[in-house]
Parts: C-alpha cells; sequence; structure tokens
C-alpha cells in the first residue's frame, strides 16, 4: 500500500475538509433543525455589528462639538470611544466562539468519517483551524469594518484624532488584532483544556464562556460609561494599574496607529505580541497532538455519569409524581434537557440575560453607594424573580425544540395525554426555572435578614413561579422536545417591547410591592391570596381552553410567544 | 386477530399499496416479504397506526383500528426497521419513557427492565448512552421495549438487522415461543432464510401488490421450488441478478 504521497493531493484534502469545517462550525451554532446556516450567519453578524454601528453613527453628531473642547477632554472621550468598540468586539467574539465551541475542533464523529480515509489527522486539524480562523476572521471584519469606516469619518473632523486613511487602518488593526487575540487565546484554552481534562468538560466550559460573556456585554452598555472617565483620568495621570487590561494594550495600539503617539512605553507592542503569541500557540497546540487527540477521541469510553440534576429530578419525581407516563415524560425531558448541546447553548443565553439585568440592578446601587444589605431592598428581591422570568421563558422556549425529531415515534405510537404532556412540562419548569432561584435566595435572604422574611418571600416567590409557568403554558399541547419546530422569526425583532415591559413589571415592580408588603401582616397575606386568586383563574382557564385538546408532533406556528431567542439567533 | 381487508395507501397520488389484504390469526407468524420499494414500510407502518390507509379497513378482532387507535396501540408491540432512538438516553431511561408511556407501574417496570436487559446480556452497559450501543445492541432495546408491556400483536420490521449468528438463534426461539404463548406476529424480513424457519404464512409484495399469500409449504409446492428463496426469485424478482452483479463487480476494473 503505497501512502497518499501524490503531490497537491494534501493540499485537495485541507481544502475540502476546510470548506466541509465552515459549514459545520456555521450548524453548530444554529438551534432549530433545519436552519439554514448561511442565513444564520448573516442575522448573528446583522445583530452584532448593530451596537458598534449605532455608536459610530452617533459619533458623527458628537465629534463635531469637541472642536471647541479642551484637549485633555477630547483625549479622554475619543480613548473611551476606542475603547468600547475595542471591549465590544472582544466580547462579541468571545461569544461566538462560544458558540461554536463543539464544531472548533474535530470530534469523535469526524474522525469516524475522515478516519477511514487516507486523510492524516493534521490535515483534519488543520482544515478545522483554518476554517476557525477563516470564519472568525469573517465574523471580525463583518462587525468592524462598518463601525470602522464610521466613526473613522466622525473622527477625522477633530486634528486631535489623526487623518481619515490612518484612523480607518488604526481602527481595524487594533480591532481585529484584539477579535484575533479572543479568538486564538480561547482556541488555545479549548485545546489545552481537551488534552488536559477531556472533551466533556472542555464541552461544559462553553455555557460558562457563553453565559459570562452576556453578562459582560450587557454590562458594558450599562456600566462603561460611567467607568470609562476614572479610566481615562488614570491613563492621562500616567497611572499603570490599568496597563494589565488587554483592551488596553490594543487601544494603545489605536493610539500609535491613528496619531504616532504611545499611550504607555511597550503597550502597543504587548497587543501586537500577545495577539501572534495566541495564534502561534493555537496552531501548535491544534496540530501537534493532533494524533493522540484522534486516538484519544476514538478510544474514549462513553459517558456513564448521571448528573446532579438528573439524581435530583429522579428523587423528586419518586416522591411528587404518581403517574406512570408524567413520571416517563419528566424523566424523558430531564435527560433530553441535560444532554442536549443546543439547549445548554440556548439557556446559556437566557442565564446570561438573566444574570446580567440581576446584576444591573445591583451594581447600579452598588456604584451610588446605596446598596444595604442589612434590610430586603426592591434590588436584592428582584434576583429570584428576574431569574425565574428568563429561566422560566428559557426552559418554555427550550422545550419547543426537539432534539431527536426521528426518534420520537414511541411517543406517537403510544399517544400520551395533554394532561400528562403539560404536567410534565409544568413539573421541568418549576423543578428548574423556580425551585433553584427561590432555594438559593432564601438561603441568602435568612442569611442577610430572618427566616421569617425569607419564607414569606419563598411562599410568594413560589406563588410567582406557578403563575408564570401557568401563563407560560397556556398554550402547551405537545411533549418537550419531541415536536417539530417552525420558528416565528418576527417573534423577538418585533414583540421585544412586550418582554421589557413583562420583565420590568414580573421581576423589579414586582419586587417593589413584596418590600412593600413585607411591611405587615395583612399586606403579606394580601399579596399572596391576591397571586392564589390569579393562580387558580389561570389554571381553571387553561384545562378548559385544553378540553378535547390531542397531543400536537408536527408543529407549525406557536401561539405563544416566548423571548425565542433559538430563533432570533436564526 | 389482525384483519387487512383491501387497503390502499397513496402518496401524494402515487401508490404505496394496493388493494393489500392479509389475516394474522393468533399464534401464527405471518411474514412480510418484497423487494425494496415494494411497499412493505408502508404496511408495517399502516399496521401499527403510523399510516393512515388511503382505502380499505384493518380490523384488529373485528375491530377498526382507527376507530379506537389508542387502545388498539396498546396492544402492539413495534421493533422498526430504522433503530431510531433517542441516543443520548441510556438503556434504562429509554425503555422507563416506553414502558411509562405504556402506563406500567414503576416496580413492575424496573423488574422487566432489569430482566431484560440481563437477558439480552446488555446489563453491564445499561447506563452507557445509548449513542454509544452498536446496531445490534440497539436493535435489542428496541425488542426489549416492544416485549415490556406483554402485547398481543408484536411487529417485527428487520429484527435481524446487526445481531450476531447466537443472537438471531435466540431470536428465532423467542419468535417461535412467542407465537406459542399465542400472539399474533407480524414479521418483515429481507432474510429469506429466517423467514421460512420462522413463519407459518408468507405474504410476498410487489411493487404495492400482493404476488403471493399462503402458507410457505404450500408456496413452494405452488412454485415447485426448493426453498422460499426461489419461491420469491420467480415471483419477485425481475432483474437478471447475475449480470447485474458481474456488471458491478466489473465497474471499477481496469
Amino acid at each position: 500500500m503505497s501512502a497518499p504521497s501524490e503531490p497537491g493531493l494534501e493540499r485537495r484534502q485541507f481544502a475540502l475538509l476546510a470548506r466541509d469545517s465552515v459549514q459545520q462550525l456555521l450548524s453548530s451554532a444554529t438551534m432549530a433543525r433545519d436552519t439554514d446556516p448561511a442565513q444564520f450567519a448573516l442575522w448573528a453578524t446583522a445583530l452584532a455589528l448593530t451596537p458598534p454601528f449605532l455608536v459610530a453613527v452617533r459619533k458623527i453628531i458628537d465629534y463635531p462639538f469637541l472642536l471647541r473642547a479642551a484637549p485633555a477632554y477630547v483625549e479622554r472621550v475619543i480613548l473611551a470611544d476606542r475603547l468600547f468598540f475595542i471591549l465590544y468586539v472582544m466580547l462579541a467574539t468571545a461569544l461566538v466562539t462560544a458558540l461554536l465551541w463543539d464544531a472548533l475542533s474535530p470530534t469523535r464523529h469526524d474522525h469516524e468519517v475522515v478516519g477511514v480515509l487516507p486523510v492524516r489527522p493534521r490535515t483534519l486539524a488543520a482544515a478545522r483551524l483554518a476554517a476557525a480562523m477563516s470564519v472568525g476572521l469573517g465574523f471580525g471584519l463583518a462587525i468592524n469594518l462598518p463601525s470602522g469606516l464610521l466613526y473613522s469619518a466622525a473622527s477625522a473632523v477633530h486634528p486631535m484624532v489623526g487623518g481619515f486613511p490612518r484612523v480607518v487602518i488604526a481602527h481595524l488593526g487594533s480591532t481585529m488584532l484584539a477579535c484575533a487575540f479572543v479568538f486564538c487565546s480561547l482556541l488555545t484554552l479549548r485545546a489545552l483544556l481537551t488534552s488536559i481534562v477531556g472533551d466533556a468538560i472542555a464541552g461544559r466550559l462553553a455555557v460558562l464562556l457563553q453565559i459570562a460573556t452576556f453578562v459582560l456585554l450587557v454590562q458594558v452598555f450599562f456600566f462603561l460609561p460611567g467607568l470609562l472617565p476614572e479610566l481615562m483620568k488614570d491613563v492621562q495621570a500616567g497611572g499603570r494599574s490599568y496597563a494589565e487590561l488587554p483592551p488596553m494594550w490594543f487601544a494603545a495600539l489605536f493610539m500609535q496607529l491613528a496619531e504616532g503617539q504611545a499611550m504607555a512605553p511597550g503597550l502597543a507592542a504587548r497587543a501586537v505580541g500577545a495577539t501572534a503569541l495566541s495564534i502561534v500557540t493555537a496552531i501548535v497546540l491544534t496540530l501537534v497532538p493532533a494524533r493522540l487527540m484522534r486516538r484519544r477521541s476514538l478510544e474514549r469510553r462513553a459517558d456513564t455519569s448521571t448528573g446532579p440534576v438528573q439524581v435530583a429530578g429522579r428523587a423528586l419525581v419518586a416522591r411528587v409524581v404518581r403517574g406512570a407516563e408524567v413520571r416517563a415524560l419528566y424523566l424523558f425531558a430531564l435527560a433530553s434537557l441535560v444532554r442536549s448541546r443546543r439547549h445548554a447553548v440556548q439557556l446559556g443565553t437566557y442565564a446570561g440575560l438573566a444574570v446580567a439585568a440581576a446584576l444591573a440592578g445591583l451594581a447600579a446601587q452598588s456604584v451610588r453607594g446605596s446598596l444595604d444589605l442589612t434590610r430586603p431592598q426592591p434590588s436584592l428581591l428582584a434576583l429570584p424573580l428576574v431569574a425565574m422570568f428568563f429561566g422560566l421563558l428559557g426552559l418554555r422556549s427550550a422545550c419547543a425544540i426537539p432534539v431527536d425529531v426521528d426518534a420520537n415515534w414511541p411517543l406517537r405510537l403510544h399517544h400520551p395525554t395533554v394532561r400528562s404532556t403539560v404536567t410534565a412540562t409544568r413539573l421541568l419548569l418549576l423543578s428548574l426555572g423556580v425551585l433553584p432561584p427561590i432555594l438559593l435566595a432564601s438561603a441568602a435572604y435568612a442569611w442577610l435578614w430572618s427566616a421569617q422574611d425569607a419564607g414569606v418571600i419563598a411562599v410568594w416567590n413560589v406563588t410567582a413561579g406557578c403563575l408564570l409557568a401557568e401563563l407560560l403554558l397556556a398554550s402547551w399541547h405537545k411533549v418537550p422536545f419531541a415536536t417539530t419546530h417552525e420558528p416565528d422569526v418576527d417573534s423577538l425583532r418585533t414583540r421585544w417591547p412586550w418582554f421589557v415591559v413583562a420583565l420590568a413589571v414580573y421581576g423589579f415592580q414586582l419586587a417593589v410591592v413584596q418590600v412593600w408588603a413585607l411591611g405587615s401582616i395583612t399586606r403579606a397575606a394580601g399579596l399572596e391570596a391576591t397571586g392564589l386568586v390569579c393562580l387558580a383563574v389561570l389554571v381553571i382557564r387553561n384545562r378548559r381552553r385544553r378540553r378535547g385538546a390531542a397531543v400536537t408532533f408536527d408543529e407549525t406556528v406557536e401561539t405563544f410567544e416566548t423571548l425565542r431567542l433559538s430563533p432570533a439567533l436564526d | 386477530m389482525l384483519e387487512v381487508d383491501d387497503v390502499t395507501k397513496t402518496y401524494h397520488g402515487l401508490i404505496g399499496v394496493r388493494g393489500l389484504s392479509l389475516c394474522a390469526r393468533p399464534g401464527r407468524v405471518v411474514g412480510l416479504l418484497g423487494p425494496n420499494g415494494s411497499g412493505k414500510s408502508t404496511t408495517v407502518k399502516m399496521l401499527v397506526g403510523l399510516l393512515r390507509p388511503s382505502l380499505g379497513v384493518i380490523r384488529w378482532n373485528g375491530v377498526d383500528i382507527q376507530r379506537g387507535l389508542r387502545e388498539y396501540q396498546a396492544r402492539v408491540g413495534y421493533v422498526p426497521e430504522e433503530p431510531r432512538l433517542y441516543s443520548y438516553l441510556t438503556a434504562v431511561e429509554y425503555l422507563e419513557l416506553v414502558g411509562g408511556l405504556r402506563g406500567m407501574p414503576h416496580a413492575l417496570l424496573s423488574r422487566r427492565i432489569t430482566t431484560y436487559l440481563e437477558l439480552f446480556g446488555l446489563d453491564t452497559d445499561r447506563y452507557l448512552h445509548l449513542s454509544a450501543f452498536s446496531k445490534g445492541m440497539r436493535q435489542k432495546v428496541l425488542m426489549a421495549a416492544a416485549l415490556l408491556n406483554d402485547p398481543e400483536l408484536v411487529i417485527f420490521d428487520e429484527p435481524c438487522s446487526g445481531l450476531d449468528v447466537a443472537s438471531i438463534l435466540i431470536h428465532r426461539r423467542m419468535v417461535s415461543t412467542l407465537a406459542a404463548r399465542g400472539k399474533t406476529i407480524i414479521y418483515s424480513s429481507h432474510e429469506l432464510d429466517l423467514v421460512e424457519k420462522v413463519c407459518d404464512d408468507v405474504v410476498i409484495l410487489r411493487k404495492g401488490h400482493v404476488v403471493a399469500n399462503n402458507s410457505v409449504a404450500r408456496l413452494r409446492e405452488l412454485a415447485q421450488a426448493a426453498s422460499l428463496e426461489d419461491v420469491f426469485a420467480s415471483l419477485a424478482v425481475d432483474d437478471d441478478v447475475d449480470r447485474l452483479g458481474d456488471a458491478l463487480a466489473n465497474v471499477s476494473a481496469p
């Protein structure tokens, strides 16, 4: 047998595999089945480029007014704006990397398919790496180019900023390098984790990374305008505390390229050096152990462990549920949820939004110095409510997306009743979306204030959680994770104001009412009674609506609207 | 007793099965044979209630199955052709899902799952995700799922796909014993040798029509053939198999 030494063959293999890898990378980030990856990429990029683009547009209006301002002030404003673009692109890149995480390196499936062909493992790994870098580069260019051109045009009106072509080069150079630095650093981290602790733990990190980047992205918009002036003052005063922050390296590079001045000695060089190092490390750590990774991937024994969520779910269902059908459906839904990467990614997005929204209130109070942990405050009581709001919305939305439609034939054959599917789904929502935030918050409240306060708030929150769950299940008549899904692409783009209002009422205004009701037993009882009456009305109404309904397996368009971040990402 | 009476199934104007009639009695194994595209899968899907006939009626103990589909399906065990399973579930979780949907009490279900997994030799892999199972192992899980609640009618569609020789022998014996216990069995397969040994009666389909429906012995006698394979070849195979085989082998020849 001769090895594939034909000249050009390996290059052709590389090109073919790289092309396929781009498709796989895009497919890995799409939520719904049959979603067109190209359409997904377009929408995701459009969504990502909007914030910096809008900021750049605003600068066209703002910058002419700087012509008469003091140079120190102008310098501070310009530096802050550049830092925003850099920080944004770094976080957006981290988020995209988290979404593409699974497909960033060849999977066991890839090795099984390609491994039987005369292709070297290194060629496959190199093709995947090249595809990942191309996707990263394309994403970076797509979000940086429009905002870069606009911002450069806007800033060129001021003589301190530098000429248009120079600013364009500086903007694109620094933001693209920042993008490459984050992307390659995360690739390196992934390769290291996969080598050291294995694929499973590396995979779990993606969800954490996603939540963290979501939280930081939201916080950037909330708090960066407030924090930047302080940072800029420090920079102008010659302080060095900022020098360890990577965004500052790239801001220094921006300044160096645009104005030819150094923010601080060696800072711009650090940006270039760190990026080069991250690229080289990512390449080395991907290509060198390619053969070893393939062997480990193919020889890996399948995971047989049952996670803590499932163990808790089983314990709960054994105590709470009597019906065999409900028990079976609940356990099926729980296993589907905890083992589906797509659903984890989707829930991670909701979790990120929840943490960001909950922290926003707390952080704002903390910055103002009005945060008082010694007594119940709306911002503290809002924490479990916001978590329940996003948790329940996310779970409800996830339940509508199937894991494997082709395998749902046993469910079609056995026709579970609508009552069973609703009960199982309700149990899932309550056990994962209501119980954990209430337990965590109650423990914290009991520690901070008193067990009595914590108990009363927990009772209110249970009612509030049940109420929202019942509202979300008003038109539910399917088996979770087993029905075809037709995303309604307009849901998030056109209806987001409704969700903002709902969040404000449910998450924040209800917390204000709870603080008010904690003042007296009558108010506390009144609030609980109101909640219970609303819940009873909703339960009766939903039961009437479901009478005579059959379980659906082929959904067209849902009648109930959730945030549906999956179609938004689509 | 399962009766299929002049059943036709059309898909968007195309005929899948036309004028199909057959009868399966308790204690008998009815084989369903036919080349690819003959309408076997369509027939099986109609028999399990996944598809509704366009014309004709399927009766279980004299009652149209479409009138009481849920009650009928509660009596049916089905082993599908494609082992489409929720591959992220373990064998136990999958069987718990199916048993739960069939309303089996938890204690009984757990007992039966343990017994089936032991008998199928899967007890050491009970906590392994089905994605890690071989095709034969998945087939065994499907068989266990089909038999969990002791169904009156069992429909096997290519059940031996991926099974090793020992498992096939065990499976053959299991089918015979099920029939001896009074179960009605429909057995669809391409493995003629197996069908000949397992089935009492055989229905041969070709292009959506029934071309033969009789006992194996009677068919052999009528076609003056030594084996069921010869009967099948004379009734359902159009192609010149030798010529085609040679041609395929020589396509890439230098």
